[in-house]
């Protein structure tokens, strides 16, 4: 027999097997228990189900976004990856300016949602809203988003009016050994590298923005350039388990018109933003044998925001939270505790715009239970409440009622009303124009909280084991929305609270794995907002911007294929309908992703953004806007080391 | 002769490009965790063998396996004894098992559970987030790449007279109870 022909056969034999395994998808069973223990721990996992987290019980609008899932996406921002969660509305306005909103109430400043990152609220108080520019992390590091959209004040405080976005990071043991992540493309370059051991992992990276441009062609002046760096470690003994968590990040964008702060009929001489913080963060917690358990968390965060020739803030946060769940008794699972915030709030006014006082300490405490009863044996009663007391308008409440029933194994029906508020921030209360009297705004000395009554209907369940589907549907009551109303003099504006209204929709998901190597999802939001002037309000110009900011309507695709072991192709499409005011047109958008593996511990990946179809505009006014065009990314990840 | 040759090398060509996903084909999570259950069985000794019992496997909680448990032991013995699987939805039960897996679900419960079969001969596996540190023997730890790696707790192995092989120790990582765990 002719060696050669051996060998060829051979390999041919490995053909047809490697062919199987692709029709086939995976090895069966009974392999693997052949295979030997080192072998076994060199077979990479695929998890078809959602992990068995205890947020499939919450009778809540609850989606959760993987770290898996960000890495096929190509996002290369949080913003970005938070697309992929069908309630939010993400925008982009600059290079680095993204808004998040949930249910309706999108703005520049947009004040109704929550995000915390390991923890961290990275909410400001100057504006109850969230500087997305500043928000960042190792994307590879990050384990998982829970995105909670409804009202999640009971637990989380104020501010979770309309969602909660939790975004949480890998433990160190997950993320041992070394990655080297260095990508580019049209729209700038990123380089990251970590390093992780047992106990700790520590990491850079280091971002380069370009310049966008609006619908007109004219270059914007929003290039950015950052540099960040961390550390993790987790400790675990027995009982016990601490987390410390650090970050630092400095860097400058630049700041094109309208700019950060925009006064009518006067033209400000922009200049370029410099942004730096660092922040701490430790986390305890000690587990009983009785099942109950005790949490600590502590954090400190600073963060400095220079915008010439507006302002300038520099702002430290004090945050000490506890938390204690117990079973009492077998019907019910309490869990209640406090927190104690203490922010430190420093500001450089300038010749057009003055927050007063300029310097503003402010304090938060919140006091908060929830017992969860057990009624029957599929029937779950959640009842909770928070009291938060804060400088401006002293205690507020907010309560909130859940119920779970699982109808059956895998289909759970819920329902729920919570009562939540919007506290004053300093943007509400000590704005001042121009910087110096006369002042043609004169703050918001009467501001008072924003207030919604929210009702919630909700499925989820996995009709068919392939499927799994979400549905909610809510009716909001708003009161007291923020207004901005002229005085009886005729001669200057302050803030008021002359709206209300309510905002109805369905939030709807749905995920098919249509074979082993092959998901598809899908997700819908539909909303109607209703607003009035009370009696008494003369801003007509915010009730129309407020009617027209939330499209209508939006729909998101995706695709999830491998195509080998080694390859992997990923499509997301979604479609927004239009917005009145300022006027955004219906978009659509297509990214596609390809992903390879031309060894063990190195990946390869290109992402085109935007393929099909002209460029369009997301937010703001069209002459100001990012003209979000076609983006092609080209990204390389290396792991080496202890973790390969 | 020329015919057959371009052919044999189209056919290594694209042999070369396949091959190795023989080796690196991902597998389902819960299989490649079947699997692990069905090897530590293998590599543990337990202190008294009762041959005429077959080796009970017993999974408490909700099962995330399905029928790739069944699969992975169906023909397979350990010590020459046959291997039984028994759905378990009180702990209670897990005391009358070899080796109990305890499911995600369980996780409020983890600490009652590991008390309650404390010091008896039953080894405890477990996926759940710092599983071994708790007091458990062996804590499953999916790795950031996917790969399942293991935690040993060998006090708690000790206590309960079990034996590990050095090699299994070799590839585990070997992790510490605190003086809570020895309560």
């Amino acid at each position: 027999m002719n060696p050669s022909r051996v060998v060829v056969e051979v390999a041919l034999l490995c053909t047809l097997i490697s062919g199987t395994l692709l029709a086939q998808q995976e090895p069966p069973s009974t392999d693997l228990a052949a295979l030997d223990l080192e072998a076994l721990m060199k077979i990479e996992i695929t998890s078809v189900s959602r992990r068995p987290e205890r947020l499939s019980d919450a009778a809540a609008s609850v989606f959760v976004i993987t770290g898996d899932e960000i890495r096929r996406s190509g996002a290369t921002n949080l913003p970005e990856a938070l697309r992929l969660a069908p309630a939010l509305d993400v925008v982009q306005v600059n290079a680095t300016s993204y808004t998040v909103s949930a249910r309706g109430f999108i703005n520049s400043a947009a004040n109704k949602l929550l995000v915390l990152i390991d923890g961290r609220s990275v909410y400001t108080p100057l504006f109850s809203g969230v500087f997305w520019d500043v928000q960042d992390v190792m994307l590879e590091d990050v384990d998982r988003i829970e995105v909670i959209s409804g009202p999640g004040g009971t637990l989380w405080g104020v501010n979770a009016v309309n969602g909660v976005i939790n975004i949480i990071t890998r433990s160190a043991k997950t993320t041992q050994g070394g990655l080297l992540a260095a990508g580019g493309g049209n729209r700038g370059t990123i380089a990251a590298l970590r390093y992780g051991g047992d106990h700790y992992r520590v990491y850079g990276k280091y971002l380069d923005i370009d310049h966008t441009e609006t619908a007109a062609g004219m270059a914007k002046d929003d290039a950015a350039h950052k540099s960040m760096a961390g550390f993790r470690g987790d400790w675990a003994r027995g009982n016990d388990q601490l987390t410390i968590i650090g970050n630092a990040y400095r860097g400058s964008e630049g700041q094109p018109p309208p700019g950060s702060i925009s006064i009518g009929g006067v033209k400000l001489d922009l200049g370029v933003i410099s942004l730096s913080g660092v922040n701490l963060t430790s986390v305890w917690k000690r587990r009983f044998d009785n099942g109950s358990s005790i949490t600590v968390q502590g954090y400190f965060d600073r963060t400095e925001r220079d915008v010439p020739p507006t302002f300038a803030e520099r702002l430290n946060l004090f945050d000490l939270q506890f938390i204690h769940s117990w079973r009492p008794l077998g019907m019910h699972n309490v869990a209640w505790g406090a927190e104690y915030r203490y922010g430190m709030d420093r500001l450089t006014n300038s010749a057009y715009v003055a927050f007063l006082p300029a310097d503003l300490n402010q304090k938060w405490i919140a006091l908060f239970a929830q017992d969860e009863i057990a009624l029957a044996n599929h029937l779950r009663l959640s009842i909770g409440a928070r009291s938060e007391r804060n400088d401006y308008t002293g205690g507020e409440f907010l309560p909130s009622a859940r119920l779970a029933w699982n109808v059956a194994p895998d289909h759970m029906v819920w329902a729920a009303a919570s009562r939540t508020v919007r506290a004053p921030s300093r943007l509400d209360r000590d704005t001042f124009v121009p910087g110096k009297p006369p002042f043609l705004l004169t703050g918001g000395p009467g501001v008072v909280s924003e207030i919604a009554n929210v009702y919630e209907l909700g499925y989820r369940g996995q009709p068919a084991s392939s499927l799994t589907l979400s549905i909610t549907a809510f009716h909001s009551l708003y009161d007291h929305l923020r207004t901005q109303e002229i005085a009886a003099s005729r001669r200057s504006v302050f803030f008021g609270n002359g709206m209300e209204g309510t905002t109805s929709g369905v939030e709807m998901w749905a995920s098919l794995q249509a074979t082993r190597r092959w998901r598809l999802s899908g997700g819908f939001n539909g909303l109607t907002e209703r607003f009035e002037l009370k009696p008494g309000s003369n801003d007509t110009a915010g009730l129309i911007a407020q009617k027209g900011r939330d499209p209508r309507r939006s729909w998101r695709f995706r695709s999830s294929l491998d195509l080998s072991p080694q390859s992997e192709f990923d499509v997301v499409a979604r479609r927004v309908s239009r917005r009145s005011s300022p006027a955004v047109p219906a978009y659509s958008a297509v990214d596609i992703r390809y992903g390879w593996r031309p060894r063990k511990g190195l990946e390869l990946s290109v992402t085109g953004q935007n393929l099909f179809g002209k460029g369009h505009g997301e937010f703001t006014d069209v002459t100001t806007r990012t003209e979000v065009g076609r983006g092609v990314f080209i990204n390389v990840v290396s792991r080496f080391g202890r973790g390969s | 002769m020329r015919g057959p040759v371009p052919w044999h090398w189209a056919a290594l060509l694209i042999a070369g490009l396949v091959v190795p996903s023989c080796i690196a084909a991902p597998a389902p999570e819960y299989g490649v965790k079947a699997a692990f259950l069905y090897k530590f069985a293998t590599y543990i000794r337990w202190p008294v063998s009762a041959p005429a019992r077959p080796f009970v496997i017993g999974v408490l909680g909700d099962d995330p396996f399905g029928s790739t448990l069944g699969e992975v032991v169906r023909g397979q013995t350990v010590q020459g004894r046959g291997i039984r699987i028994r759905a378990l939805t009180r702990k209670e039960e897990a005391v009358e098992c070899d080796l109990v897996f305890i499911s995600a679900s369980e996780q409020p419960n983890v600490k009652a559970i590991l008390a309650r079969l404390r010091s008896t001969a039953v080894l405890t596996v477990s996926d759940l987030d710092q599983f071994a540190e708790q007091g458990g023997m062996i804590g499953l730890v999916t790795t950031e790449e996917k790969h399942v790696r293991f935690d040993i707790n060998k006090a708690a192995l000790d206590r309960a007279g079990l034996r590990a092989s050095s090699q299994l120790l070799q590839l585990a990582r070997i992790v510490d109870e605190s003086p809570g765990g020895r309560r």
